[in-house]
């Protein structure tokens, strides 16, 4: 018999891959490890101006990929937009992101689209295009609770939370408790890297490991200098894998700040590193799995109720590792096996 | 060489009616005519007369039906 034919259709950001063109690539392999032949199609979402977003939609909408080399393709796994315009009689759509800056985004600063006519009819084009390329698919699965809502909120479509373990799974360690608090991220204004630098503000014994680069990066140094805290942080810009399995396994602990966060693979990389998460109670994704006295801490996203939490943490390190070791049984449930599982069920398909 | 124009005909026909399945509407006119421009762009070696118009007209009437 022959293996099932699928392939992962995904938007691709030339010359600054993330968080989610790494996972594609990884759902891609672990496809492929469990004998199905798989392939990953990426195309670039330019956003030069508004009509290159309707451009790169029509780009998937004129991709028919139901068969390729006089081979059938049994199954799409469509995931970011606009790649779920794709076209294919088996399409699966595990939504990875929507355009935000067009849904829970606007209005905020962290959207462009203004009360143009122009900007009115690109967002109305954004939720139809979205309407019709997951009404279409034979399933919808979000790849968090958080996503899950916004779909239901903006677009009437129900979809199936479907998680996936961090990309380093199998190689995160435990380590002794160090004198560093992580944070970890792009280091972009929606994602509010200034927070945990002004909680340092407020926790004089506490230090913080900055990792990621991104548009923030030398506003935040300057505000580290303002705040007097600079001393106190350590910017790593680029941490190879084994770099960031170890700073991760040496933390005393590790904050998220994020407003919103669709899913973030942060917190599950602590608890697979045996840390508890300090987070917010805005932050979205990661609240589905950072529980208050149980696997971390979630306090307001203020930079003294931050502050607290750290200093009230800071020597209590069985308490830590209490946290820690139930973060660690949480985010160990989470599998390749049952993640490709379920999206082959979705399309009918049985593992080789 | 250049495309065929019976080639870039069906291009605007296919192309017109998927736009108006995402969403694209006539009145989005701006956008049609940037659309136009692409189609247009692959007889930009040997520009014909007239084929931008002749382009847009297709494909609003294209978006027009696919309402």
């Amino acid at each position: 018999m022959k293996p099932p034919r699928v392939l992962v259709a995904a938007v691709q950001s030339p010359f600054s891959g993330g968080g989610a063109e790494r996972h594609v690539r990884r759902l891609t392999e672990e496809l492929v490890k469990r004998g199905v032949e798989a392939d990953l199609v990426t195309l670039p979402l330019i956003e030069r101006e508004r009509f290159d977003l309707v451009r790169s939609a029509l780009a998937w909408r004129s991709l028919d990929l139901t068969e390729i080399g006089s081979r059938t393709v049994d199954a799409v796994i469509a995931t970011r937009f606009p790649s779920y315009a794709v076209r294919h009689p088996n399409k699966v759509v595990w939504v990875i992101h929507q355009y935000r800056q067009a849904y829970d985004q606007f209005g905020t600063p962290w959207s462009d689209f203004t009360s143009s006519e122009e900007d009115r009819r690109t967002r109305e084009t954004i939720a139809a295009i979205d309407a019709l390329g997951l009404s279409e698919a034979r399933r919808v699965f979000a790849n968090s609770k958080t996503v899950a809502a916004r779909l239901a909120k903006h677009n009437g479509i129900a979809s199936e939370p479907l998680y996936h373990p961090p990309p380093l799974v199998g190689r995160y360690r435990t380590g002794p408790f160090g004198d560093y608090a992580l944070t970890v991220g792009r280091l972009d204004g929606w994602k509010r890297p200034d927070l945990p630098l002004r909680a340092l503000a407020h926790a004089p014994m506490a230090r913080l490991v900055v990792v990621g680069r991104g548009p923030e990066e030398h506003r935040l140094q300057r505000l580290a200098h303002d705040l007097g805290v600079e001393a106190r942080v350590r910017w790593i810009p680029e941490a190879a894998d084994e770099d960031l399995i170890d700073l991760y396994a040496g933390a005393r602990l590790v904050v998220v700040a994020p407003q919103g966060e669709d899913f973030g693979y942060v917190p599950l990389e602590a608890f697979l590193s045996g840390k508890p998460v300090l987070t917010t109670d805005d932050a979205g994704g990661p609240l589905e799995f950072v529980v208050d006295g149980q696997t971390g801490f979630v306090v307001p996203p203020r930079p003294e109720a931050l502050g607290a939490a750290l200093s009230h943490a800071w020597n209590r390190e069985d308490a830590l590792a209490a946290l820690g070791r139930r973060g660690f049984d949480r985010a160990s449930g989470l599998s390749w096996d049952e993640t490709i599982g379920r999206l082959m069920t979705a399309a009918g398909l049985s593992l080789p | 060489m250049s495309a065929d124009p019976e080639v870039l005909r069906r291009l605007a026909r296919e192309s017109g009616r998927l736009l108006g399945e995402l969403g694209v509407r006539p009145e989005d006119s701006a956008w049609i005519r940037q659309h136009a421009e692409t189609i247009e762009s692959l007889t930009r070696r040997e520009p014909r007369p007239g084929l931008f118009a002749r382009l847009r007209r297709l494909l609003l009437r294209v978006a027009r039906k696919s309402r």
